[in-house]
């Protein structure tokens, strides 16, 4: 039996590095995604909002 | 797949993301334990050793890519056909998890390539057709970045989209006439009963684990939209400008 | 508007185009320049060994063609976008496909006197005659000549009106062209040495589909990607 080990290791490797990275990637864009748009609702409505503001519970 | 949008409309809060952070946990434990079972139970083949260990993540990979691109090619024609947003944002984010996990099919090709045949690229028909589909979708995001107009980059999109997708069976047909023409490559078959069990439970934990992929971006892009549109609304000092 | 208006109106679109070009002349010269430029450094490269050239010959007369056509499409919406002549162009009555239609048959033309030079260039550099079937081939070069602008003008109103236009339309284009690609190298090649293996035919089948399925897509899809 050849010893495939090395490509085995390499490929499994490879598959968790791009999903783990991915899932990194996407999770820190939704945190910028999360911060901006909190800026973006303090700016537009200073106006007097009684009940609780869209998302800007900070 | 009429059904993830449905179920990606839900809600969407603006904070948190702990139902995300939950799915995605659930997601990568699902493909864990299913990895560990399935190589668990596979035998060593007669002819490969445990080579065939790789198509436990070569093959899901491959399944669950074909799976986001027929997401992006419904979601173009229903955003062609009814206009909205939602639509266009679901299809991007099922094209950027689909050209990650292509270009991913494509590398674990390449690994398994040359133990077995001894060369790193074949151009056997399924291998190239798939570095094709991945350019063509790397072409649809690029496209996308290069567009500014909201309206505009989802149109287009939509158009390249929908173009790439009717192309992926006719570049399939192609490159397998080409090949047969002068000579076949034979992919060796697989005996192991318990193979395509192992196939399947690892593409039930890949798809989940698409699922995951495709709603966290799509979420933070419907986020992003909305700031875009706060920050519209208060450049025109409080006018509201409509949107679709 | 009846048919006969449509097709009035992608006659004048038409002729505006070619007379724009033909008073210019530049853009036809450096396209054509251009592509005998691409089968000097395909020669260069594949060395000057006749039956290497020979056997490469389909292929590198296939690439010197998109490498030079893949110019003349941008080009055809920019002197509309310079102008501003493509906004009251949308603005008048009819159908949108005549003016995809109408561009279409110019860039085909554009393109066909393009080949009218490089090919025969062609075979002088890579030491090729003519095949017997000529007329067949001639068929080839039209079916694939077709295909190629049917995508490249439809890309070509998107990538001309982004950023970076001149890396947007060969990057989406390409990939979309490799089944045109195949199949016109393979029959031509098939064609120049005989057509031995009688498989010119099947080819020139799925050349003829390609061009079928993506002309109607096109211009179905033209609709949405010219209005915004």
């Amino acid at each position: 039996m050849p010893n495939n080990l090395p490509f085995i290791v390499s490929a499994y490797a490879l598959t968790w590095a791009v999903l783990i990275g991915y899932a990194w990637h996407l999770t820190s864009a939704r945190r910028d995604a999360g911060r901006r748009l909190e800026s973006a609702a303090r700016e537009s409505a200073p106006a007097p909002a009684p009940r609780e503001s869209a998302g800007g519970s900070s | 797949m009429g059904a993830i949008p449905t179920t990606l409309d839900d809600g969407a809060p603006a904070r948190g993301g702990s139902r995300e952070l939950v799915l995605g946990a659930a997601a990568f434990l699902l493909l864990i334990a299913m990895q560990v079972y399935a190589i668990s139970i596979s035998q060593a083949d007669r002819d490969m050793g445990h080579l065939q260990k790789i198509m436990y993540v070569h093959v899901p990979a491959a399944w669950s890519m074909m799976l986001a691109f027929f997401v992006v090619a419904v979601a173009s024609l229903r955003y062609l056909w009814k206009g909205r947003e939602n639509d266009d944002l679901l299809a991007a984010a099922a094209a950027e998890s689909g050209a990650l996990l292509t270009g991913l099919t494509v590398a674990l090709g390449m690994i398994w390539a040359k133990p077995t045949w001894g060369i790193w690229w074949t151009w056997d028909p399924r291998v190239t057709s798939t570095a094709v589909l991945f350019f063509i979708y790397v072409g649809y995001l690029v496209l996308r970045a290069f567009v500014d107009d909201p309206d505009r980059r989802a149109q287009w999109s939509a158009a390249v989209g929908l173009l790439g997708a009717l192309n992926v069976p006719i570049v399939y047909m192609s490159v397998r006439w080409w090949r047969t023409l002068h000579q076949v490559q034979s992919s060796p078959s697989t005996v192991d009963p318990n193979f395509g069990l192992g196939l399947r439970i690892n593409a039930i934990a890949f798809t989940v684990l698409l699922i995951f992929f495709i709603r966290h971006r799509y979420v933070t892009a419907k986020m992003e939209r909305e700031a875009e549109h706060l920050n519209e609304r208060a450049a025109l000092g409080g006018l509201e400008i409509p949107h679709a | 508007m009846t048919l006969r208006d449509e097709w009035r109106r992608v006659g004048a679109i038409v002729w505006k185009d070619l007379t724009t070009e033909r008073r210019s002349k530049a853009g036809l010269n450096a396209v054509a320049f251009m592509g005998v430029l691409v089968l000097l450094l395909f020669g260069f490269a594949l060395g000057p060994d006749t039956q290497a050239l020979q056997s490469a010959a389909a292929g590198a007369m296939w690439l010197a063609m998109l490498f030079a056509g893949v110019l003349a499409f941008n080009r055809s919406y920019q002197l509309e976008l310079d102008g501003g002549a493509l906004e009251s162009l949308l603005l008048y009555p009819g159908a949108r496909w005549s003016i995809y239609v109408g561009k279409l048959i110019a860039n085909l033309v554009f393109v066909t006197l393009v080949e009218i030079i490089v090919v025969p260039v062609a075979m002088v550099l890579f030491h090729v005659s003519a095949p017997a079937a000529w007329a067949v081939a001639l068929g080839v070069t039209f079916l694939g000549t077709f295909g190629f602008v049917t995508l490249g003008t439809f890309y070509a109103a998107m990538s001309s009106r982004s950023r970076a236009r001149e890396v947007l339309l060969p990057l989406l284009l390409f990939p979309m062209l490799i089944p045109l690609l195949l199949a016109a190298v393979q029959a031509t090649t098939s064609l120049l040495a005989g057509d031995p293996m009688r498989e010119a035919g099947a080819w020139i089948r799925l050349l003829a589909a390609f061009d079928i399925i993506f002309l109607v897509a096109c211009v179905f899809a033209f609709e949405y990607v010219i209005e915004v």
